[in-house]
């Protein structure tokens, strides 16, 4: 080992009186490293010796921690209740965890699992809609037309209508009034205009229904044109337009005989 | 001739005792443990007895204050800043960890004071040690000790500020680096480099002085 490397070894170490064997080994032969460790042992030996000024204040210091109210340390241990308490709070804490996870548990299993009868009450809570209370309304001397193309002609005026007045209300962004009629021109071309139209006799079918199956298809293609200008209506009016296709499509299989 | 070393070694004498202008200092055992009375002064006080801490503040006064004069040059600061120090860890014990090393914590919190009020005073110009008696010996050792310990007395005081800090900590309170690290708010390696560098440069001053009284001892 070189002097240099060892000298700075000694320097680094925590103990230099206490060297390695590598160092030491060296220390033993050379007599000029040996001088220089005696010197860095004998630096750090000196130092707790050398002279300070007595000091009075750990008198002051003691007195103070024994009498000054102004330095009272903030621990204050428990007591047996105090940590009785603390305890039950915990326990309390975890049972009302428990609790809320169960809560919340049974309830999404009983929205999960929900009775069909029950689903099919709640959609019966909302208002009917039907085709009596549409005709009632919109055309009521329909009941006492006993040709069947006549009620079929009466049934679309009145889908058109609908159809218009819905386009009306969309314009003006009424939500509430596009989804009512939405849902009344629905049930009008499920439960009217659609049954009707299977008792027409064939020889009508062709002419009539053909034209209103041009009827539906413009209806829809309105709907979603509406619907893209209007999106805060969309929805309905996307209603109305599946309606008028699905319609579309069943009336020109009934004008070429297909059904 | 009784040569220096007869005096309080590490580990032998855990109470100081003070002569004129001459404090002993009370080291901790060569091992680094400390005692299990200690411990259990540590946890009488974190439980608020306060005659406990009074036990604390005997045993690390004088220790705390001799690396506080160091530092500080100044006995009434070094005295302010070591009743500040206890204080401070008196109000704040809940926060010290049961188990860890007290003696670094004391020392940590003595260090923030010190840094603290050098900055208040960053602009006060630093005065030399004041003169104190040394240790009495026997005449011939004696005159070449006692300029020893004026040279280093000197040299120590020239050091910078952080480089002594941690030297004494080494040198007199026997802290390992990882404890100096901890104490200065450093890495390990800092606090080594810091003790490297305060020994070289007291070797540089003192050699000549150290040869001088090794020959005149042999």
């Amino acid at each position: 080992m070189k002097c240099k490397v060892v000298q700075r070894h000694l320097l680094a170490s925590e103990r230099p009186a206490r060297p390695p064997a590598a160092v030491a080994e060296h220390l033993a032969q050379c007599p000029a490293c040996r001088a220089w460790h005696r010197q860095i042992v004998r630096l750090e030996h000196l130092v707790p010796h050398l002279p300070v000024p007595a000091s009075s204040g750990k008198v002051d210091c003691v007195r103070e921690v024994l009498h000054s109210d102004a330095y009272t340390p903030s621990y204050k241990p428990e007591v047996g209740w105090q940590r009785r308490e603390r305890a039950l709070r915990k326990v309390a804490v975890t049972f009302a965890l428990a609790a809320g996870l169960l809560f919340f548990a049974l309830c999404w299993y009983a929205w999960q699992h929900q009775h069909p009868a029950e689903i099919a009450a709640a959609k019966q809570n909302r208002p009917e809609v039907t085709l009596e209370t549409i005709l009632a309304h919109y055309d009521p001397a329909l009941h006492a037309t006993t040709n069947p193309k006549e009620r079929v002609k009466r049934l679309a005026t009145v889908a058109q209508r609908l159809q218009g007045e819905a386009t009306k209300h969309a314009q003006a962004g009424k939500l509430k009034e596009v989804t009512s009629l939405a849902r009344q021109f629905e049930v009008l071309l499920r439960d009217g205009l659609l049954p009707q139209a299977r008792t027409l006799a064939d020889a009508d079918r062709p002419e009539l229904l053909d034209s209103l199956a041009d009827q539906l298809s413009r209806a829809e293609s309105e709907a979603n044109w509406l619907a893209k200008e209007y999106t805060e209506v969309a929805k309905p009016l996307q209603d109305i337009a599946v309606a008028a296709h699905n319609g579309h499509l069943e009336l020109r299989e009934l004008a070429q005989g297909k059904v | 001739m009784a040569p220096l070393s007869s005096t309080p070694r590490k580990g032998m004498d855990l109470e100081s005792t003070s002569q004129q202008g001459w404090v002993r200092v009370a080291l901790p055992d060569a091992n680094g443990k400390l005692p299990a009375e200690e411990h259990a002064l540590v946890n009488a006080s974190q439980r608020g007895d306060r005659q406990a801490f009074a036990h604390l503040v005997e045993r690390y006064w004088d220790r705390l204050y001799r690396w506080l004069y160091h530092l500080t040059r100044d006995r009434h600061t070094a005295e302010d800043l070591a009743q500040e120090t206890f204080l401070k860890a008196f109000r704040g014990l809940k926060r010290f960890r049961a188990g860890s090393n007290f003696r670094a914590w004391l020392f940590r919190i003595a260090h923030n004071s010190f840094a603290n009020e050098r900055r208040a005073n960053a602009r006060t110009r630093v005065a030399l040690p004041e003169e104190i008696a040394g240790k009495e010996e026997e005449p011939a050792e004696q005159a070449v000790t006692r300029e020893a310990l004026h040279l280093l007395g000197k040299a120590v005081a020239q050091l910078p500020s952080d480089f002594r800090a941690a030297f004494l900590l080494r040198a007199e309170e026997g802290l390992s680096f990882r404890e100096i690290a901890a104490v200065m708010n450093l890495t390990e390696e800092t606090a080594r480099w810091r003790v490297f560098k305060a020994r070289q440069r007291l070797l540089g001053v003192l050699a000549p002085q150290l040869e001088r009284e090794s020959k005149s001892r042999d």
